[in-house]
């Protein structure tokens, strides 16, 4: 039990004064930083380096890690309460975060989100603390086959996200899929539909794209219908009840585990885990109709998921130096600038940093549960604001954020478009999950199959010849016949 | 008539202050307020890091804050298009210049967002070398041993680039045509980025990865990869170890990564002056020696004219090279 004796002696810096205000001070930043959209984790951090040269490496570092949990425990906030993702992995929560908002249980929502981010990202903890050298060599088994069976695992997410009709659901999904080539192509590196824009060299930025078709057209269809307030209905009770907590813990427990499972892969796109983890939920619910109209277990479920992600994500970077995300790249950079080698020897060479901030996450997961739970009802009470004073706030607010995202007037306008689109579809019943899940997974599929052909020289038994991919496959094969069967279920319960 | 006097009198003034300043030379005090400095790709990559260090030292220098402005999207194309072509030449905006923004972009593209003469050179400041790394238990234990392998199969070799016209795909074209072989036959899977290029020879997916020693150094280090060689005229420092591709009795691979400052076209004299030298005193700063090092990085200055001279050398090269291959379009 070497990692207990650390970990104890780890808590006894993190502890100090100054790491405790540190830890603070980053759990909130990023708190804030999840809260409003757009304005990036990465960016924060990164902007925050230059603080490296007067802090020390524990301190600076507990401060930027902080930033980057604490992040993931506000990005629920906007998502439930006005449908605006701050991150495209917030996407899930908001499918049932903002319908519970609408009927006066924004409270417990953000409770039960906070409930689960702590939860999750505690346990994510715990297997970084006991078995981060066994688990960050499993990530290197992940090569791009292994990648491809796994997009097209997440790709049998769209049967489940395409509401009643699955042709619509396809078609919308074809369609993101085609906006998704707009840009520099990945393997060729020439440009695709860009008639010589250089904007369009860029490609399309994904939050500008859900931004606009989740929140502009939200405030649109507000406007429409002359809404008074987000939630007509009274707020009963600010905080989960703790029967609604003991109901959702399965939910966060399933969560959690393909959080930090997928979490470990360099390269696994945050939103795909917390899609395939909403999906598992729907699955295994006694009722999957419920979801989408409001159901618990459908923020609890990606909530954790996203949770955990950012602890294990500390497994493959802090054990091989491998960043998982592009703010655990930044993190690399911060730890480097020290003169800090992440890899096997940082655990021997400098224990006392490793396990203070270890420690200090903890620390700073207790603080953001303290943090959060007590804004709730402040949060909860948003949703009885009067809609012509709080549309026109959302809107400045996707737009600045969708600004922020690139300095750059280009996704702007691409958020009001997607938010007229998102308006139309919506008013004529199409679904508009699956165009954002291909828009995330198009470029994905595209990259990883390429890659794989090219490994094998073009032939496609590659896909069947290693033992991970072809499991991943094969499971991606069931879930499908799940899922239809599923549809068809629910859609008889519906009718009946 | 009191108005008009005073108009009048006001645009005396302003006539003679206008005077004035051109009386007083074209040298303004400068500067003045706030400047950027553009990186062409998103927060927390190398050049990313690399620039805000830059920022950092300079701004103490000059005494102004500098905003770095990250442009990611399209590889280098719009940051690089709105760094030097976007950007108003009036000495407060500069662009954070490096061979994917210049000699590679150049030599790839036949339309480039922005072509060298679109910009002023001010200065390199950071070198870094690439090495060519197989993972840790691959079966050949030098650079030569791996050369002849791939004479003997040269459709097998598998390598991880950014791109066809990226560093890495420079580096094993290079190599490859250097020794006789056709660049074409090896198998080029893209990454997205250097990492993730080394994690996949680390993982045992491709075969050779052709990447920075600052991208290469952790995982050597953690012993998933074993760095054959480095191409450059010199061992690096932090590979005392690894021989270089010349002591493998090959012909030299001359590619690297580098990064320094340029400005859009048109910018004022004074304010590439002040620059240059603000740079070179960094480069000479204990601070900034320190916290390159810890990067992995060397510092190696080259000045306006000098800086110049080495782009276009490095162009000529990169444009042969990627003739031969048929990358260029």
């Amino acid at each position: 039990m070497d990692a207990v004796n650390h970990l104890i002696n780890g808590f006894a810096l993190a502890l100090s004064p100054t790491n405790l205000v540190m830890a603070f001070f980053g759990v909130f930043l990023g708190t804030l930083i999840g809260v409003l959209p757009g304005l990036g984790v990465s960016s924060t951090i990164a902007i925050l380096i230059p603080l490296t040269a007067v802090l020390s490496p524990s301190s600076g570092i507990i401060i930027m890690a902080g930033i980057y949990y604490g992040a993931q425990y506000g990005g629920s906030t906007s998502s439930i309460l006005i449908n605006i993702p701050g991150e495209v992995s917030a996407v899930p929560t908001l499918l049932d975060g903002y319908p519970l908002s609408q009927q006066g249980r924004a409270g417990p929502a953000l409770g039960i989100a906070a409930i689960a981010s702590f939860f999750a990202g505690t346990t994510g903890l715990f297997g970084l603390t006991f078995l981060a050298p066994i688990l960050a060599d499993q990530a290197l088994l992940f090569g791009p086959p292994e990648y491809f069976g796994l997009m097209v695992l997440a790709l049998t997410v769209m049967v489940s996200l395409s509401g009643e009709s699955l042709l619509r659901g396809l078609l919308v999904g074809t369609f993101g899929y085609l906006i998704s080539l707009v840009g520099i192509g990945h393997t060729t590196a020439f440009p695709r539909f860009c008639y010589g824009a250089v904007a369009l060299a860029g490609g399309f930025d994904l939050i500008s794209i859900s931004i606009g078709i989740f929140a502009v057209a939200e405030v649109f269809t507000g406007i429409g219908e002359s809404r008074v307030m987000i939630s007509a209905k009274k707020i009963d009770n600010v905080f989960p009840s703790l029967r609604e907590i003991k109901q959702t813990l399965p939910a966060m427990l399933r969560g959690g585990t393909v959080g930090f499972l997928l979490g470990l892969l360099p390269g696994c796109a945050p939103a795909v885990t917390t899609f395939l983890a909403y999906d598992l939920e729907k699955k295994v619910s006694k009722h999957p109709e419920r979801f989408g109209k409001g159901a618990m277990e459908g923020v609890a479920s990606p909530e954790a998921a996203n949770n955990a992600t950012s602890s294990s994500g500390f497994i493959p970077l802090m054990a091989l130096g491998i960043p998982c995300s592009p703010p655990l790249a930044i993190l690399l950079g911060g730890l480097m600038i020290y003169g800090l080698q992440p890899g096997p020897l940082l655990f021997e060479q400098h224990p006392d940093f490793v396990w203070t901030v270890i420690a200090s996450m903890y620390i700073g997961n207790v603080m953001l549960l303290i943090l959060n739970l007590p804004l709730v009802g402040f949060w909860a009470r948003l949703t009885r604001v009067p809609y012509g004073v709080l549309g026109p706030i959302i809107l400045v607010i996707s737009v600045v954020g969708t600004y922020s995202l690139r300095n750059n007037m280009f996704d702007v306008t691409t958020s009001l478009i997607f938010g007229a689109i998102g308006y139309v579809m919506r008013k004529y019943d199409w679904p508009t999950v699956p165009l954002v899940l291909c828009i995330i997974l198009g470029p994905l599929v595209e990259k990883s199959l390429v890659q794989s052909l090219a490994m094998s020289d073009g032939s496609p038994m590659i896909f069947f010849t290693r033992p991970i991919c072809l499991g991943l496959l094969i499971a991606a094969l069931l879930l499908l016949i799940v899922s239809l069967r599923l549809m068809r279920v629910t859609e008889e319960k519906v009718k009946s | 008539m009191r108005t008009k006097f005073l108009a009048g009198f006001l645009f005396a003034a302003w006539i003679l202050a206008a005077l004035a300043n051109v009386g007083y030379g074209a040298e303004p005090s400068y500067p003045t307020r706030q400047m950027q400095l553009v990186v062409a790709g998103g927060a927390g990559g190398g050049t990313d890091v690399v620039a805000r260090a830059f920022a950092q030292f300079v701004s103490k220098k000059l005494g102004q804050q500098i905003l770095v402005v990250n442009k990611p999207g399209g590889g280098t194309v719009v940051g690089t298009h709105y760094g030097l072509k976007e950007a108003r030449p009036d000495g407060y905006s500069f662009h954070t210049d490096t061979h994917a923004c210049s000699s590679m972009m150049v030599a790839g593209m036949l339309t480039p967002p922005a072509t060298l003469e679109d910009r002023v050179f001010i200065a390199r400041v950071i070198v870094d070398s690439m090495v060519f790394a197989v993972k840790a238990d691959a079966p050949w234990k030098t650079f030569r041993e791996l050369t002849e392998w791939v004479k003997a199969h040269p459709k097998e070799l598998t390598y991880g680039a950014g791109g066809p016209a990226g560093t890495s795909a420079y580096g094993v074209n290079d190599w490859l045509s250097n020794v006789g072989l056709n660049p074409l036959d090896a198998r080029l899977v893209t990454t997205d980025s250097g990492m993730d290029a080394l994690v996949k020879v680390a993982g045992g997916h491709t075969i050779l990865a052709c990447n920075t020693v600052a991208e290469a150094y952790t995982l050597a280090q953690a012993g998933k990869i074993r760095v054959l060689a480095v191409a450059s005229d010199k061992r690096s420092p932090f590979m005392p170890d690894v021989p270089t591709v010349a002591e493998n009795g090959l012909p030299p691979v001359r590619v690297s990564w580098w990064a320094g400052v340029s400005a859009p076209r048109g910018t004022p004299q004074y304010a590439v002056d002040r620059w240059a030298k603000a740079l070179e005193e960094v480069s000479k700063d204990p601070a900034f020696l320190q916290q390159v090092q810890n990067l992995h990085y060397t510092v190696l200055y080259l000045g306006p004219a000098e800086f110049k001279d080495f782009v276009h050398k490095e162009t000529e090269h990169y444009t042969q090279i990627a003739t031969k291959v048929g990358v260029r379009k």
